[in-house]
């Protein structure tokens, strides 16, 4: 059984390490938070010192990673408990739901497409928008899309209905009308009447609401409607289900009816609909004034249900036409949604007099057309909006109207729009008034109100109004409307069980009455409400028929209507935009008729309107994805899993957070458009990113030219908690600049900096070259504030050197930001008990540098401090080495199948040709059935045919039998790009018999259909073109075998220091043998001279006990005083000849762990005063207690290193000569560190931070400019010019102390680096096989690095580099042999020369001349390893006899291909003919 | 001259070298004829002059593993030694190099055409030949251009003939030049009208010392780079590939172009990879014999301003 | 065979270049569809002899594209291409083919944009050619 490891964090580590486990045969889950794996590195633009493109180099990784059979992808998930039994670590895993099945969807993106909501894009650091459903970049792996839900939309969820407001909106946005409509009709049937008269509680809810005003929902529904209506003159029927028999009655042709009847009759039931009116409607048509409602757009909208096949009975009154009884015997079910068509009247004195109406009955009179007499002045008592109707009814028929209320305007329930329009008409309020009498004598002729205050909150949440004693008035009126409520009238169905109010009594759930099959809703349930909740009756009674008719439980799963839902927006970024208010009839026209009032929206009202709603939930469920994506990939209701797993070992690779700049006010970061993060800069350099690699600043989009990088932007800042450097922030500035400059020559950049921490591998000298060669501009200046002007330039205030203050205006500011330990690490760290330091970052022991507090929890990357890409790397594969020594070989090797392969040499070529539809992706731009046909025709092939998705498994299945059956010899696949797709469809030929190599693919898509979206034609040709230059490609091609050679599993060491001996020990415990050579008599190396660690670790103990451990290990042969003499052999099987050993070592690899040493110093008086001393020396003084503690010690920097001789930093010097200082000043002495820049990265700034505050003191010093030492009548006295006080300095010392730097053996190097054909850098380190990924590898296989060889370092890096190339090691020698590649090169002896050409273009060291018989002839011919060979075919282009040819990609495959590219004009045949009688001749 | 031959004399007495390589005169005046001696008394028939017309590089090949074999190389072909050397092809120790003091190779061919008769005696007068005492034609005229715009050799010669260099004026490839200001159009005309009477003869491949390949892709059928017959395209594949074959190799010694019986001016190609690679690389092929092939080394820094 | 519609041979190399043109695809950027792609693994396995035998079989431009200095997959293989494609380019704008039939270029993985200028750079620079064959072109 194979271990199972989980790794958190799928960035770079994470992938690294997850690569290096999977290819160990360990079982990985690599989980990540995000839908994507990539983390940071694939943001970026360039990779320092390099400039490698970022995504060129990680790309290719992340591919392997998504398709590697030992590597689960878990993206979009979260680990969420954790726990330890018999030493196995059980995980509980959250897999957030996507909303989009990774199987199914092909990543074509027209999705993305057709979705109606555009959200910030957070990838690109919000600088653009991407749309809800997404794919996190273009090469992402997985390469599903993914959509974005914050939740459930407040103005869907406060709907009683749930019509999905949010997503017309959206599709509104968009101008996608029909859709939007046909989606409101969804949910609702009569947008018509809704967008006119409906209370809106979406608007209530929405988000918007709460930061200006909300959204005008409402009318946008109303503007699709009026425009469908406009456009084709008539409303789309419903499709009817099947008919069913079942027959229900509806009592009651209102709102809640209407809707039941619909719903019912869309399913097939048959309907009959009792109405007591002539015309369908009930309060619609009875209560509400046509000026809000016009009587053609209710009717015509209701007209649908007649032409749905719904039976009205009109002017039928139960109780007297026909009994309740009758109905509820002869029906299947009932729906009584007879409404409230009554007004409860007040009862006061004076309450019989003539003219006091009710509002319903007054309004009833007016819609039905009769006169009703109301004279001038009337008095309408109440706040709802049958009190607004009555007021502007009785305005419009010529009164002056004022309307009583008893609180104040504020609680009226009114619609605002509603007492917003009446004031308009000229309608007056009265607030906090009530009536208490109605005077006159048959007729009413004032009434008596009293006044009212605002007193507690009742039960509704409003305060109660309380009468002022006292304060009573009389009004004079001609009449009086009560609006003041409604009851039902329910007389006629005494059966029915009533409440106390008046209503009918039902089952709050069902809607059932006390009669079995009678079900009640609308008003005559709830009194006076709403439209849109008599609609929600009317819906919810019908699902309760129907669940009565099939037989089905009433009461599971049913929609509770209205709920309150709150979203957390942040509204800090979002501008006010005023709510559009829809086009009127002129105020002073419209009392004069009962014409509407509201003219609706244009469409560019609409369209503004739409463009306000702020998509506060994410993706709105407009459901436009799911209509456009064919393979059906689209799940909505995907829900949330939690999975269990157990595992022997987890690494967690979280990466980091960026610092949020916005803290830092004076940088106006959030404020200011023009100042934006290194991350944000990072995508505008991308060529992929939102500006394609153009340089334009956000607020205007022209082209920034004068830019400003502010370092240390939330790092080195103990006021934030950032007491630490964020260590990397200096070189990726220096980077962006240099490429700032390259994609714009204009771009004149500036790099604001305290001290400049250049102190990688070759990292100085890329700052010198920037500074040099390229132009950056470089200030020793801590900038203070950023300013915008007006232009929304930047002005920067900053002191120079000088101590001047100074500013200078810039086109944009680059925050440099640190790195912070990663959001969701607090939780993990709990949930894997894992320590954290006082940062948040993971703890760690110098001496152990991977492991974490937690056993078998290991930690890689920024996770545990700031670091660059090379360094976690490192540590990844380091984080793998503590895995593989843990699980003890617990590994699964593949086992090779020996399947046999059909032998097809002797045959004649018979391709097979599957060309794919990718659904519309390729079909939908080019004639596939013509491309089928077109191959047809080829010679050769043999069968062709179109699949809708050639990679989906039934297509592979059926491709298997296809070959079969038409014994097909070659195939291809003309699809997508090969690059994604090759390895599947080779499994399938191989599968089915074939070597996979006599596969072809013909890339239509990514190269074709989708870059001539407009030019079916050309592109179908093109398509045409491609598919023949595979299959002429395809008949040279040959079976390719991919050769076997074992592996010795022992390992060579070479180098007995720390790095060393901490790899040897390393491949020990995972079960290899291995041979230590020093060339020293004693073990230790260059650790032997450190003393402690900068933090006082102490390091001679380490030491001991890692040299017992390895002496005592009986695997590890230790070898000292040895000299390499020969090396013989590659990787897997090497022999190393040591001088003076008989035998030589065998073994399968090597890691090269030399070393380095200190370097001596011939400056600053060194060897001529004996009070001149290295740091190594004073550390010997301080361990014996010889420290002049009255004494003066002056400590210089940079010696041998960053000068010509040493162009590069040393790296640890600074960190240990303050830890040093600190010793001394702790002691007594007076200590000077005379610096260049002071590099203490990581939290080694804390070193720096506690010597200064001690009072050592720090003078810097230019390169140009070094302190001098002296010896003054025996004094020893150093000079050195101070830059801040603008003085020479002499100083007095009792020791002048040089921080010497690091070099390496040149010699001794480069005579490993000939033996084993590995390079070295200039400075006369190993150069490793890729600066970023492959840190501790070289090109040449077998052959890895650690420790000081590679680069100055700590010691904790160098045990980090020691375990990654022990894992790397031990991966290869843990293969029972090594595979090559089928595309290799090989050479015909016969033609080849021997000059040695292609020797020089390998750069793998593939190649070698040899002395060999050929043709009888002695001569040096080319060998080609094939184990080192990687295919690039350098060789075969170099060679002029073409005697070394690429299998794969053969001179003949290639030029065969391109010969098909002309054969329309040229036939093969015809050319072949001529050929040979012009050879004959 | 007589120093030479008196020393070449002694070594092959001695047995240090096997046998000299030179030209010695022919029934052909202007054309001296390639000859092999190991017999000591052979070596006073040697000549040096302009009408020795093949670069005995090339022959070298015939004494492989024979022994020391000394050499008459002017520096052109001293340079193509030590490309062959690089290559791998020829181990110094096996020559035994004759400095030649030059003053360009004639061209028999086309002296011949320029006379238009038979040529009995010529006569070297200052920068004039005299043919059959009669006919005057100036040097320059019947020399390669590959012999005006020669490059210099960091000698490395076992014995030198006295006397000064006499190359014809150095022209600093002013012809290349002014052909690069030529359309396209005036280019190919020009070489069609020169190259269509090529007729795949491949003496110029012939009488190269870099074209020691066992088979040249011209005659190899897979691939099939070249396609046969005489269309100028299948002419100017051949040559154009060829010429790709000689860039950092050819030392311009103009042998190609003496040995061509249609007098097609092939060293103008091969002056002009020459003035190329001086001018954008500083490259200069077979300047020593331990420099490495143009073609397997490589510069950060190298052009590729010709790369978008 | 008519110019209007030039045929251009395409090499790209598998880790950068056609990597970028499959992004042009993905980010649906449109450009002419007069390119032919062939892939290979490397800039550096271009033979420039490819050219020749290219125009003389009947393409009316040639692009190569690959890694940019620095990115090639296998270390080296696009500076070895770089003096390569110099010296071939140089002998065949000498024999007096128009120069705009060859382009090259570097392109990376991530320069979809790129890709879709150069491919539209290319086709309108064989276009511009007013011969309508390459003078290599052998009609049969």
């Amino acid at each position: 059984m194979a271990a199972k490891v989980l790794i958190i964090g799928g960035g770079i580590a994470g992938t690294q390490s997850s690569l290096q486990l999977a290819e160990y045969g360990v079982k990985v889950t690599l989980l990540d938070r995000d839908f994507a794996i990539g983390g940071t590195m694939s943001k970026l633009d360039k990779t320092f010192p390099t400039n490698d493109c970022s995504m060129c180099i990680l790309s290719p990784k992340l591919v392997e990673a998504g398709r590697h059979k030992n590597i689960e992808l878990l993206t979009y998930s979260e680990v969420v408990d954790a726990k330890k039994e018999d030493g196995k670590i059980k995980v509980k895993i959250l897999k957030k739901p996507r909303y989009v099945d990774t199987d199914k969807c092909k990543g074509c993106g027209d999705c993305s497409e057709a979705c109606t909501v555009m959200l910030p894009d957070y990838y690109n650091g919000n600088i653009c928008e991407r749309t809800a459903i997404f794919r996190l970049y273009d090469q992402a792996v997985p390469s599903a899309f993914g959509i974005t839900k914050w939740g459930d939309a407040p103005c869907r969820e406060k709907c009683p209905i749930h019509v999905n407001a949010h997503g017309y909106i959206a599709l509104i946005r968009n101008k996608k009308y029909k859709e939007a409509l046909s989606l409101v009709r969804e949910k609702n049937p009569f947008p018509l009447i809704t967008g006119r008269i409906c209370t809106h509680p979406c608007e209530d809810a929405c988000t918007r609401g709460r930061f200006d005003e909300p959204v005008a929902i409402d009318l946008l529904k109303r503007f699709v409607a009026d425009l469908e209506l406009k456009e084709i003159g008539d409303i789309p029927i419903p499709e009817i289900k099947n008919e069913k028999d079942k027959k229900v009655a509806v009592i009651g042709a209102g709102p809640s009816g209407l809707m039941c009847a619909y719903q019912l009759r869309k399913e097939g039931y048959k309907v009959v609909v009792f109405e007591r009116y002539e015309r369908p409607g009930g309060m619609l048509y009875v209560g509400i004034p046509s000026y809000r409602l016009p009587r053609d757009i209710l009717f015509k909208e209701l007209s649908i249900l007649e032409k749905m096949g719904v039976e009205f009975k009109y002017g039928v009154e139960i109780g007297k036409d026909i009994s309740f009884r009758d109905i509820y015997t002869q029906y299947d079910a009932v729906f009584v949604g007879v409404g409230a068509h009554r007004s409860k009247r007040l009862n006061i004195k004076g309450k019989d007099l003539d003219g006091i109406l009710g509002a319903v009955e007054f309004l009833r009179e007016v819609n039905l057309g009769k006169k009703v007499q109301i004279g001038k002045k009337v008095a309408v008592v109440g706040g709802g909006n049958a009190a607004m109707d009555a007021a502007r009814v009785a305005k419009r028929l010529g009164s002056d109207v004022v309307v009583l209320y008893r609180r104040t305007k504020k609680e009226m329930p009114a619609n605002k729009e509603e007492i917003l329009e009446a004031e308009e008409e000229g309608i007056k309020f009265e607030f906090l008034v009530n009536p208490v009498e109605y005077i006159g004598d048959d007729k009413v002729r004032s009434v008596k109100l009293i006044r009212m205050r605002l007193g507690e909150v009742d039960e509704t949440g409003r305060r109660r109004p309380v009468p002022i004693e006292g304060s009573e008035f009389e009004m004079e009126v001609d009449t009086i409307i009560e609006a003041v409520s409604q009851k039902p009238e329910i007389d006629p169905f005494y059966e029915l069980e009533k409440t106390d109010w008046g209503t009918v009594k039902i089952d709050s759930v069902s809607l059932k009455t006390n009669i079995d099959n009678v079900f009640a809703g609308g008003d005559c349930v709830l009194g006076p409400s709403s439209f849109i909740d008599a609609m929600y009756h009317g819906k919810e009674a019908a699902i309760s028929i129907m669940r009565m008719f099939e037989g089905k439980d009433l009461y599971s799963n049913r929609d509770k209507g209205s709920k309150d839902v709150k979203v957390d927006y942040d509204f800090t970024k979002e501008e006010r935009k005023e709510r559009k208010r829809p086009y009127m009839q002129d105020e002073k026209e419209r009392v004069k008729n009962f014409e509407e009032v509201v003219k609706g929206f244009s469409e560019e009202d609409a369209l503004y309107e739409a463009s306000r709603c702020l998509n506060c939930v994410g993706c709105s469920e407009c459901m436009e994805c799911v209509k456009a994506c064919e393979p059906g990939a689209i799940i909505h209701d995907m829900i949330p899993q939690i999975e269990e797993r157990e595992y022997d070992a987890v690494i967690v690779s979280l990466g980091f957070d960026e610092f949020e700049a916005e803290v830092l006010k004076e940088y106006g970061y959030g404020r200011y458009k023009n100042v934006i993060t290194s991350i944000q800069f990072e995508r505008l350099l991308s060529a992929s990113g939102p500006t394609k690699g153009e340089l334009l600043r956000p607020s205007d989009k022209k082209h920034a030219n004068k830019i400003a990088f502010l370092q240390c932007v939330g790092s080195r800042d103990e006021k934030i908690g950032h007491g630490y450097c964020s260590s990397v922030c200096c070189m990726y500035a220096i980077k962006e600049a240099v490429i700032a400059k390259e994609h714009q020559k204009e771009v004149e950049p500036h790099i604001f900096f305290m001290d400049m921490r250049t102190y990688g591998k070759d990292f100085e000298k890329y700052y010198e070259r920037a500074k040099r060669d390229i132009g950056v501009n470089f200030h020793r200046a801590r900038v203070a504030k950023v300013e915008e002007d007006e232009k929304k330039n930047l002005i920067i205030y900053f002191e120079d050197e000088d101590g001047r203050l100074k500013k200078e205006k810039f086109d944009l500011v680059v925050l440099s930001v640190g790195m912070e330990p990663p959001k969701d690490a607090k939780k993990l760290a709990s949930i894997f008990g894992i320590k954290l330091n006082k940062y948040g970052f993971a703890e760690r022991d110098t001496f152990d540098p991977l492991s974490t507090s937690q056993d078998g929890v290991y930690v890689a990357g920024a996770f545990s401090s700031p670091k660059d890409i090379p360094e976690t790397v490192a540590e990844a594969l380091g984080a793998t080495g503590y895995v593989m020594e843990r699980i003890k070989g617990k590994r699964k090797v593949e086992e090779e199948e020996t399947r046999e392969e059909k032998i097809v040499e002797s045959e004649e070529p018979r391709v097979g040709v599957f060309i794919c539809h990718c659904g519309k992706n390729i079909g939908g731009y080019i004639d596939v059935k013509e491309v089928v046909e077109y191959a047809k025709t080829i010679e050769h092939v043999v069968y062709a045919e179109d699949n809708l998705y050639t990679c989906s498994q039934d297509t592979q299945e059926k491709m298997k039998d296809i070959i079969e059956k038409y014994g097909l010899n070659r195939v291809i696949v003309a699809s997508c790009t090969p690059r994604t797709h090759e390895p599947l469809f080779r499994e399938t030929i191989k599968d089915a018999g074939l070597n996979k190599y006599l596969f072809e693919m013909a890339n239509i898509r990514d190269q074709d259909s989708w870059v001539h979206m407009q030019q079916r034609e050309e592109a179908t040709e093109k398509a045409k073109d491609l598919v023949r230059m595979a299959v002429y490609k395809a008949i040279r091609k040959r079976p390719l075998k991919e050769y076997k050679i074992p592996v010795n599993k022992a390992a060579v060491v070479i180098g007995g220091g720390i790095a060393g001996l901490e790899s040897a020990r390393s491949l020990s415990k995972m079960g290899h043998k291995v041979y230590l050579i020093e060339k020293n008599s004693v073990l230790g190396g260059h650790a032997r001279k450190i003393k402690e660690g900068v933090f006082g670790e102490d390091v001679q103990n380490y030491l001991k006990n890692l040299i017992e451990s390895v002496k005592e290990d009986k695997n590890i042969e230790v070898i000292l005083n040895a000299e390499i003499e020969r090396v013989e052999g590659f990787v897997g099987n090497y022999k190393t000849y040591i001088k003076g050993m008989d035998k030589p070592i065998e073994h399968g690899g090597v890691i090269i762990a030399t070393g380095a040493r200190e370097y001596k110093p011939k400056e600053f008086m060194y060897g001529e005063d004996e009070r001149v001393i290295t740091q190594t020396e004073l550390d010997d003084y301080i361990e014996n207690g010889k420290i002049k503690t009255d004494g003066t010690y002056v400590m210089i920097q940079c010696v041998g290193s960053r000068n010509e001789e040493h162009p590069y930093c040393s790296r640890t010097c600074c960190s240990h000569a303050i830890h040093n200082a600190i010793k001394l000043k702790e002691k007594g002495a007076e200590v000077y560190i005379l610096y260049r820049d002071i590099r203490t990265y990581g939290f080694r700034e804390e070193l720096y931070t506690e010597a200064r505050k001690k009072g050592i003191l720090f003078v810097r010093f230019e390169k140009e400019n070094e302190p001098k030492v002296k010896q003054e009548n025996g004094e020893l006295v150093v000079y050195t010019f101070d830059p801040i006080l603008k003085t020479n300095l002499r100083i007095k010392s009792d020791y002048v102390v040089l921080s010497t730097g690091i070099e390496p053996d040149k010699e001794g190097n480069e005579k490993i680096a000939k033996l084993f054909k590995v390079p070295l850098n200039e400075d006369g380190f190993f150069l490793e096989a890729h600066m970023k990924l492959r840190p501790v590898d070289f090109a040449t296989e077998g052959v890895f690095l650690a420790g000081l060889a590679h680069a100055p370092k700590f010691v904790d890096e160098s045990i980090v580099q020691a375990k990654a190339a022990a894992a790397r090691c031990a991966t290869l020698l843990s293969k029972p042999y090594i595979t090559t590649q089928g595309e290799v090169a090989i050479v015909d002896e016969k033609k080849c020369i021997g000059c040695g050409l292609c020797e020089d273009v390998c750069a793998f060291g593939a190649i070698s001349l040899k002395e060999k018989k050929v043709l009888g002839e002695i001569k040096k011919v080319a060998e080609v390893n094939p184990v080192l060979c990687k295919g690039c075919g350098a060789c075969t282009a170099s060679c002029r006899p073409a005697a070394i040819d690429l299998l794969g990609y053969s001179n003949s495959e290639v030029l065969s291909s391109e010969f098909a590219l002309y054969v329309e004009q040229r036939s093969w045949d015809k050319e072949k003919e001529k050929i040979m009688e012009l050879l004959e001749a | 001259m007589e120093k030479v031959k008196e020393e070449l004399k002694r070594l092959l007495q001695e047995g240090e070298i096997k046998g000299v390589l030179g030209f010695v005169p022919s029934s052909s005046p202007q054309k001296n004829r390639v000859f092999y001696t190991e017999n000591p008394d052979d070596v006073s028939r040697f000549t040096v002059s302009l009408f020795n017309t093949p670069n005995l590089t090339t022959y070298l090949f015939r004494f492989k593993d024979k022994g020391k074999i000394a050499l008459f190389l002017r520096p052109c072909e001293q340079r193509a030694l030590n490309v062959l050397i690089s290559e791998g092809k020829i181990k110094r120790e096996d020559v035994f190099v004759i400095g030649v003091p030059c003053q360009g190779a004639v061209d028999p061919f086309r002296l011949e055409e320029q006379v238009d008769a038979e040529i009995n005696s010529v006569e070297v007068k200052d920068d004039k030949i005299l043919v059959n005492n009669a006919i005057s034609v100036y040097i320059k005229e019947v020399m390669p251009y590959s012999c005006r715009v020669c490059e210099d050799v960091e000698e490395d010669v076992d014995i030198k003939i006295d006397g000064e260099d006499k190359r014809p004026s150095h022209e600093e490839y002013s012809k290349i030049e002014d052909f690069d200001k030529k359309t396209p159009s005036e280019k190919w005309a020009f070489f069609k009208e020169t190259f269509e009477r090529c007729t795949r003869c491949y003496a110029c491949r012939e009488v190269c010392p870099m074209c020691y390949c066992e088979q040249c892709f011209v005659d190899s059928y897979d691939p099939l780079w070249v396609e046969p017959g005489l269309s100028l395209q299948d002419i100017m594949s051949y040559h154009l590939i060829k010429m790709y074959h000689m860039a950092g190799r050819c030392t311009n010694c103009g042998a190609c172009e003496r040995a061509c019986p249609e007098n097609i001016p092939l060293s103008l190609l091969t002056s002009m990879l020459a003035h190329r690679l001086k001018r954008d690389f500083g490259y200069i092929s077979g300047k020593n014999g331990t420099q490495k092939v143009f073609l397997g080394e490589y510069h950060y820094e190298d052009k590729g301003d010709f790369i978008k | 065979m008519d110019t209007k519609d030039p045929k251009i041979l395409s090499f790209l190399c598998n880790w950068c270049s056609y990597a970028g043109a499959d992004l042009a695809g993905t980010s649906r950027l449109q450009y002419p569809p007069n390119v032919r792609v062939i892939r290979v693994p490397c800039s550096g396995r271009v033979n420039p002899q490819f050219i020749v035998k290219a125009l003389r079989d009947g393409a009316d431009g040639v692009w190569i594209s690959g890694c940019h200095p620095g990115d090639c997959h296998y270390n080296s293989g696009n500076y070895f291409a770089r003096r390569r494609f110099y010296i071939m380019k140089e002998l065949i704008e000498f024999v007096g083919i128009e120069p705009e039939r060859l382009t090259f270029s570097w392109v990376s993985a991530s320069e979809g944009k790129k890709f879709q200028e150069m491919a539209i750079y290319v086709t309108e620079r064989v276009k511009k050619v007013k011969d309508k064959k390459s003078p290599l072109y052998k009609e049969i």
